[in-house]
């Protein structure tokens, strides 16, 4: 039986949440536990899974506890969560290892040369921190979500006046010198600099670049609103300012959805004058012809290649025709491959954002008419994104499903079990999805949507198509994860846009028999 | 009577053989209460040094109010528990102010009135050692230590020694007595040396050994030594300012 419990006022950090669920499952007799701040978003969700919160009066700021077990175990249960969340069981009694400061001005007296704060808090406190980082000459890479864009634009303001640069909010992937910040895969150093608006995207051009052999040593990322007219680009323009100046540095990359007209006007001026090769990729924008100094591309995967030829002094344009052959040759495989299958539409289910509007975007180029939570135009917004229609992409990265509870890279247990409810819906063809390996994702997050896969309950299932999105060196190991999702029936592909036209094509020769 | 004979010692303990009380026996610390009322303890991890205390490779199962006889002839002193004045290099200062934030806690928050008065800490808090008495003596022992004489206030120590024994738990009351009396604990020494020294790994280390000490008690030490720090520098009370003390 499920039941739920609410303790008002109880603050617990998502990661805390997740493992807690995760030791209650463990407990024999535990059909399901789910622990989250009662957000209208995770209220919704837990209603969605038959948790009876309907008549619950519960804030955001309060914690909601749901577990599925018979009625004799649930006080044990319940105590037991109260306990693992005071005391997590997972936390070893840490004596001799090294403190880790707490404040600011504490971590700046152990490291005093320190130029970059990495800001992850709740959005409503982020902003105060942020400034107090730029008063301290630091620059600012803002994970956090949920700040007021007029509190962006003061801190980017303040930044500029400082000549310091602000990466975010809502940027969960930079990479200086190397090093990844956030959500990063472990690739090699190299001469591209790259700045970018979008997330995954940063890191879906980092890969295939690292496939293509060629390395990057800034990615620095804007945060998805910079582009926008309202903050005028100032990080954007901050950020390719940065890397003109960088003499290791032989082309930049600029990464992102289509700007604002007049913000893209002024990256594409400053990228033409860089003195650089520079290469341009407006996610979304129709494909233009080239510019003295600058490349304009429309994906990923040819932001990549394009970058990889100009770093290697070959022709762009021979490397795109091979791209385009290529993709041709995955739309004709994908028409096949789909003739045999039962069901009529494409479901995404994403954990990447940028990753999820590129796929969306090819599959509306061959199918029409895309829904989803973030869609590519509003009119196609789903009403409910627990209940997709038709042709449907779902980005469970969105603030819908990560406030209060963790985002999907890190724990893929939420799109996992919409994965089986999707898989099994008759009328479901593919089911496409994106695999982010890298530092901040899960330990091993092809586990659990195998085990999803192997759960359904379906006769000729749906087709199952994946991108992973990562390394060899990553710490989740790409020829790892690849296994496992080919051993259980799972069509892989190179690029998030190889498995979105296959997985599209297969819908696509569907409905034309 | 069972007798034990450690390898080494702290300077403070001064009688070879000596006949004691068992108080309480932990994995790694056996806690006696000597003949002079002292707590003294036998320690199997020489990072536990502390003041009248002996390291010993092991001890037997003991019972408390058992009695067992100390032998300590011609076993070497291992540790000076003495306060030896030093100038804190002021680097640190953000990192020792930030551990008044931890009386923010749920536990400590108790203690946050009384922080421009420690001695109304006295016995204050859960636990056999109240973090109050944690808070008193980390503070005491900054004052004892940074080189700042004229921030000692004799009578405000006075007073909590006045207090001790009726205020507090024995075990904890002995704690604050070693402090104010100057005697310090080898974590905290050497907390003490990484702050008059500039090197970043030194302290993290020497702070992290005192964090994760205890339930509390490392975190309301490190606060006390905070204030106790800030004291001696400034003579005024640290003040909140915005949710954070500065």
């Amino acid at each position: 039986m499920k039941r739920v419990e609410v303790f008002r006022g109880e603050y617990y950090d998502s990661v805390t949440l997740m493992l807690v669920a995760k030791e209650l499952k463990k407990i024999e007799g535990v059909a399901d536990a789910t622990l989250n701040m009662a957000t209208q978003a995770n209220l919704h969700i837990m209603a969605y899974a038959s948790f009876p919160v309907d008549s619950i009066a519960a804030s955001p700021d309060d914690l909601i506890i749901g577990i599925d077990c018979s009625d004799d175990l649930w006080p044990s249960v319940l105590e037991k969560a109260k306990t693992y969340l005071v005391s997590p069981p997972w936390k070893s009694r840490e004596v001799s290892t090294e403190y880790n400061p707490k404040s600011l001005e504490g971590a700046l007296s152990v490291l005093p040369e320190a130029n970059l704060a990495l800001i992850s808090l709740p959005g409503r406190y982020a902003a105060a921190q942020a400034s107090r980082a730029l008063e301290r000459g630091l620059n600012v890479m803002l994970y956090s979500d949920n700040v007021s864009l007029e509190e962006e634009i003061r801190l980017k303001t303040l930044a500029k006046e400082k000549g310091l640069l602000v990466m975010g909010p809502d940027c969960g992937t930079a990479v200086i010198s190397g090093k990844g910040l956030g959500f990063s895969n472990v690739c090699p150093i190299g001469p591209v600099g790259i700045v970018s608006a979008s997330g995954t995207g940063l890191q879906e051009v980092m890969v295939q670049l690292n496939r293509l052999g060629v390395g990057v040593k800034h990615g620095l990322g804007t945060g998805g609103r910079d582009v926008k007219s309202s903050v005028g680009g100032i990080s954007s323009l901050a950020a390719i300012d940065a890397l003109k100046d960088d003499s290791e540095i032989s082309v930049i990359v600029a990464i992102g959805k289509p700007p604002s007209p007049e913000v893209r006007q002024k990256i594409t001026d400053s990228l033409k004058s860089s003195g650089k090769h520079a290469v341009a990729c407006f996610m979304g924008e129709s494909a233009r012809s080239d510019e003295p100094g600058l490349r304009y591309t429309t994906g990923l995967e040819e932001c990549a290649v394009v970058t990889a030829s100009l770093v290697r002094g070959e022709d762009p344009q021979l490397a795109r025709e091979r791209l385009w052959n290529d993709y041709r040759e995955v739309e004709t495989r994908g028409r096949r491959e789909g003739a045999g299958i039962s069901g009529r539409f494409l479901r995404g289910l994403f954990s990447g954002g940028t990753l999820c509007y590129e796929a969306a975007q090819v599959a509306g180029e061959l199918l029409g008419e895309v829904y989803g939570n973030a869609p590519l135009r509003e009119e196609l917004k789903l009403p409910d994104s627990l209940d997709p229609i038709e042709n449907s992409f779902i980005d469970y990265g969105e603030d819908e499903f990560t406030q209060g509870r963790l985002h999907p890279m890190i724990d893929p247990s939420f799109r996992a079990s919409q994965l089986k409810i999707q898989a099994e819906d008759p009328s479901v063809a593919v089911v496409l999805l994106d695999i982010v390996l890298g530092y901040g994702s899960a330990a091993n997050p092809s586990e659990e949507i195998v085990k999803a896969i192997n759960s359904i309950d379906r006769k000729n299932g749906p087709l199952f198509v994946a991108y992973v999105c990562g390394t060899e060196g990553d710490p989740q190991v790409y020829g790892r994860q690849i296994d496992l999702l080919r051993k259980a029936g799972v069509y892989l592909f190179e690029s998030n846009r190889r498995a979105a036209i296959f997985a599209a094509a297969a819908v696509a020769g569907k409905e034309k028999r | 009577m069972i007798s034990l004979y450690p390898s080494g010692k702290s300077s403070d303990w001064k009688k070879d053989r000596k006949v004691f009380t068992v108080h309480s026996a932990y994995s790694s610390v056996l806690n006696l209460a000597g003949e002079d009322g002292r707590r003294y303890s036998l320690i199997t991890d020489g990072h536990d040094f502390q003041p009248r205390s002996a390291l010993i490779e092991a001890f037997p199962d003991l019972k408390a109010s058992e009695s067992v006889s100390v032998i300590l002839e011609d076993v070497g002193i291992s540790y000076d528990p003495t306060i030896v004045r030093e100038k804190v290099n002021p680097l640190w200062r953000g990192l020792w102010l930030e551990w008044l934030d931890f009386l923010e806690e749920d536990m400590l928050c108790c203690l946050l009135p009384f922080v421009a008065d420690p001695g109304q800490m006295l016995g204050l808090g859960p636990g056999s050692t109240p973090a109050g008495d944690d808070f008193i003596a980390g503070f005491a022992t900054a004052l004892g230590w940074s080189e700042s004489e004229a921030s000692w206030n004799s009578g405000e120590f006075t007073a909590i020694l006045e207090r001790v024994d009726s205020c507090t738990t024995w075990f904890s009351g002995e704690m604050v007595k070693d402090a104010v009396d100057g005697m310090i604990w080898l974590r905290g020494q050497q907390l003490c040396k990484a702050l008059a020294g500039g090197s970043s790994s030194e302290a993290l280390t020497a702070v992290g050994q005192i964090y994760g000490s205890g339930h509390l008690s490392g975190r309301a030490w490190l606060a006390g030594f905070s204030a106790g720090l800030e004291r001696s520098l400034s003579h005024s009370v640290p003040k909140r300012n915005g949710g954070q003390f500065s």
